[in-house]
């Protein structure tokens, strides 16, 4: 934290914690890639602890709002069934044709979709708790320290998967990290009622009416965006009459500085408020009320493992593959060499940066992810899933969105159940056999898995 | 792999000894207040306007606890003070107003409370460390002299003259050894937020719900867990024209708020029956097009365990004076315990805990702890010197 003083210390005594368990598998952090790794894991024959601060599953996608998958319908394994099953029980529209580039949910019902799949794989879940530390012996992971209302405890595995959004278990081991300075814009969506569909769905003029608002002070704050738009609108958020806005974010923020946290969530929530007034000047929010703000703020990047293999935008464009892949996506954006969709000085809404983007090349590829972007260099007995596995700073643009952490995060659990079988690090599992086990549980890895033809072109990339 | 398991249960060590560490001070200040609920801002708002440079610590993102995050959102009118205007803040906005289930009893708009909370600390100058866990205590002779924290940055000491636990279960309290009272069990219980009521309809037939829940339950359509009628609440005239208000779920006795297992065991297994609860209301009339707006962030309990007091609160009306002892702990110095922890005889709090005001015994803690700062002494020799 910056405003710490590095000077002062106090020395904390050697000290005896209770080992609160010993299991095969430690899944720390239960987002997207902490549920599909401890579903798999357990899958695959392992006992598996999830630990999770907050008190419900799903991370990101649920709790900031993220309420759209994006490419998802390529991808495999338990990203489809999730989303099989989000179709069957009202959570997102049961007549999306296959391979539409977005899919909208409603968070609520994934957070009960994403409980019954974890719940019936044996996987077992420890809410309320926080990963403090990461007890590391001989190079290797042994276990990590945790804080809840039952005291400072350890957990003990074999295996430990980080799973934390932020590479806190990987930090906290000292594995060595991707150069990480450009932290993109953190968003603040929020949950309204009273939304007249019928009304806002035509948005002209809207762009207009943000800019005035912003002219004459009725929008104060340094934190909207040049528009705002309704994300991912699954059915029954739209038969709600209930919206899930997109239109506020903040600069320059470290996701893992806790004083530019603390003032990324209180400045943004102050920006929702003030925008209430406003939206209810927007044809079609009239009578639009405010549910509340995202229960986490979104945080698009954060700092990323060194990991054996380090994903490229050359691997990306140029849809190369690797004998090693644990899963293939399929990739449709523009080319912007140098530069990400969402660049840390929030210049996206220049015009300048609009034409740059409108002058990139639209590039269509399919390419695979290799084993090796989760393994992190030099610790043994862990591995990295979710958007802080290893990639380049562009590459990890273009290859975290919510299908891509769950691939990770299933490949992560069955390699880990794999390692715990054979009684192996984790990096020396057999990678035949761990594909072979991902494309019998469902991943996209076998010959002609992706059908391009299928996929819908889909121009408002908003991520 | 079962096999393979118990053998590994069997080796389980005891205990983990983890080595001598630095620990970096992240901040030194006057006050350092541990948990942001109503009575951690109470304290916080108190510390800071009375000239103390305040730190409130909080593990959530959202200021205003328990009652915002699980739609536990009845309002009791202050007393005065802080209390009163948090209170006065939600009426003025429009943001309070009287219920129709619970007999005209005031309730809030949960994230009004919440921006009530940070505006409150903002203007009285107050700092804030969200999304960070209070971990040890301090300790220096059986006084606490602040706490380690544990956050995304990692793990820091805070260093503050006057320490104030407002963690709801006396977290740091414990962690210091002071003297608590655990009742044998504390209710953990969910609730929920629904829209698309038809009030008017559903009202009508709610003489009929407990029959209509008891024979669910017995056709199997409802586990026996569930609650015995619809306990619906948050009837306003804005949640009329809205369609939307709040069903109360199961609660589960035998549990503990201090014990983490518990904790995590009533989440999964509450919104679990909370879903089943759901559909089952859409068969009844007036609900067949309700749907879920949200379930509350976290589990609604009323009552944790308590420290053993200097002075202990065995029995008064509610809102009745609280002795300044009930917020000192035995065994430690120069802590204070405000909220729902403090020392109130358990019994007594399960019978009245709502009718505790929290931001009152926030309020005083701030306020004391202020003083003794500037006085340079603890906050037992302030009541020492009042005595
Ligand atoms: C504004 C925004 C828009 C986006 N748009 C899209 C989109 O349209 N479509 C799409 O598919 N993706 C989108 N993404 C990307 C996607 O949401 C994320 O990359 C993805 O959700 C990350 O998943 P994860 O599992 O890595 O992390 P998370 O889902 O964040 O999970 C991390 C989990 O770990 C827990 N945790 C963290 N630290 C600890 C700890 N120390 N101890 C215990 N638990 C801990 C957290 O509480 C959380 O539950 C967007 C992201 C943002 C921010």
């Amino acid at each position: 934290m910056a405003s710490g003083n590095s000077e002062e210390f106090i020395d904390e005594p050697a000290r005896a914690l209770p080992v609160l368990d010993k299991v095969d598998v430690l899944v720390c952090g239960g987002g997207a890639a902490g549920v599909a790794a401890a579903v798999s894991a357990a899958r695959n024959g392992a006992r598996v602890l999830t630990i999770e601060r907050d008190t419900t599953l799903g991370g990101t996608g649920p709790r900031s709002f993220v309420t759209e998958y994006h490419q998802a319908f390529f991808t495999g394994g338990i990203m489809k069934e999730v989303i099989q099953r989000l179709r069957a029980s009202g959570g997102a529209d049961p007549d999306l044709e296959e391979g539409h580039f977005a899919v909208p949910f409603d968070p609520e019902v994934l957070k009960f979709v994403l409980w019954d799949l974890f719940e019936e794989s044996g996987a077992e879940l420890l809410a309320h708790t926080q990963v403090t530390d990461a007890i590391v012996e001989d190079g290797a992971i042994k276990g990590v320290v945790i804080e809840n209302k039952s005291g400072r405890q350890v957990i003990l595995a074999d295996v430990v998967i980080d799973c934390t959004g932020d590479a806190d278990i990987a930090a906290r081991a000292n594995a060595p990290m991707q150069e990480y300075n450009f932290p993109q814009p953190m968003v603040m969506l929020f949950q309204i009622g009273g939304v007249d569909y019928a009304k806002s769905q035509d948005r002209t003029g809207r762009a207009e009416m943000v800019k005035a608002a912003k002219a004459d002070g009725r929008l104060a704050e340094d934190v909207y965006l040049d528009n705002f738009s309704n994300f991912g609108i699954a059915p029954s958020t739209r038969e709600g009459e209930m919206g899930y806005i997109y239109g506020i974010r903040i600069l320059r923020r470290d996701p893992y500085d806790a004083d530019d946290l603390t003032d990324a969530e209180v400045r943004t929530r102050l920006g929702v408020r003030e925008f209430m007034p406003f939206l209810r000047t927007v044809p079609g929010f009239e009578n639009a009320f405010l549910i509340k703000a995202a229960p986490m703020i979104g945080v698009r990047d954060s700092r990323r493992v060194l990991g054996e293999y380090t994903l490229t935008r050359e691997d990306i464009l140029g849809g190369i593959f690797h004998p090693t892949d644990i899963f293939k996506r399929y990739h449709r954006l523009p080319d912007t060499m140098g530069f990400v969709r969402h660049p840390t000085d929030g210049s996206e809404a220049t015009a300048e940066f609009r034409e740059r983007l409108a002058n990139a090349k639209m590039v269509t590829s399919v390419f695979g992810v290799p084993f090796g972007c989760l393994v992190p260099q030099e610790i043994d007995n862990l591995l990295v899933a979710g958007k802080t596995v290893s990639m380049s700073y562009e590459a990890h643009s273009r290859c975290r969105q919510i299908p891509d952490c769950m691939a990770f995060g299933q490949a992560a659990g069955t390699a880990a159940a794999l390692a715990c079988r054979e009684g192996i690090a984790p990096r020396r599992v057999d990678i035949d056999v761990l594909r072979d086990l991902l494309i019998e549980q469902g991943q996209n890895l076998a010959e002609g898995a992706i059908d391009i033809a299928k996929a819908k072109v889909h121009h408002m990339v908003r991520d | 792999m079962t096999e393979a398991r118990s053998l590994q249960a069997a080796d389980k060590p005891v205990e983990i000894t983890l080595p001598a560490r630095r620990t970096p001070v992240y901040r030194s200040v006057d006050v350092l207040v541990c948990g942001g609920g109503l009575a951690g801002v109470a304290a916080a708002v108190a510390a800071a306007r009375a000239g103390s440079d305040t730190l409130l610590v909080e593990r959530n993102v959202v200021l205003g606890g328990n009652g915002p995050l699980a739609f536990d959102i009845g309002l009791t009118e202050g007393s005065g003070g802080i209390s009163a205007e948090i209170f006065e803040r939600l009426r003025a906005s429009g943001n309070a107003a009287a219920d129709e289930t619970a007999g005209g009893a005031l309730i809030y708009d949960p994230e009004a409370l919440k921006y009530a909370c940070l505006d409150l600390v903002r203007e009285a100058g107050g700092h804030l460390l969200l999304a960070t866990w209070v971990s040890d205590p301090i300790l220096d002779d059986g006084a606490v002299r602040g706490a380690m924290v544990e956050n995304k940055s990692g793990r820091f000491a805070v260093r503050a003259k006057v320490v104030i636990d407002a963690t709801g279960d006396a977290d740091l309290a414990v962690r210091a050894g002071a003297a608590v009272r655990e009742p044998g069990e504390t209710p953990l219980g969910i609730n929920a937020r629904v829209g698309g009521i038809d009030f008017d309809r559903a009202l009508a037939g709610s003489a009929h719900w407990p029959a209509l829940v008891a024979e669910a339950k017995r056709a199997g359509r409802l586990d026996p867990r569930q609650p015995d009628t619809i306990a619906l609440y948050g009837i306003t005239p804005l949640a009329r024209e809205r369609g939307i208000a709040f069903v109360a779920g199961p609660r589960f006795g035998g549990r503990q708020a201090w014990n983490s297992r518990d904790l995590s065991v009533s989440e999964t297994e509450g919104r679990k029956l909370m879903r089943a609860f759901l559909a089952f209301l859409k068969t009844v009339p007036g609900f067949e097009e309700s749907f879920l707006v949200d379930v509350a962030g976290t589990l609604a309990l009323t009552h944790s365990r308590h420290v053993a007091g200097d002075a202990t609160l065995a029995d008064g009306a509610p809102g009745a004076a609280v002795p300044f002892g009930c917020l000192l702990p035995q065994g430690v110095d120069n802590l204070l315990v405000a909220g729902r922890a403090a020392s109130f005889d358990p019994d007594f709090y399960a019978r009245s805990g709502a009718g505790i005001d929290c931001a009152a015994l926030g309020d005083a803690a701030g306020r004391a702890a202020a003083e003794a700062v500037r006085s340079g002494v603890t906050p037992r020799d302030l009541e020492a010197a009042a005595a």
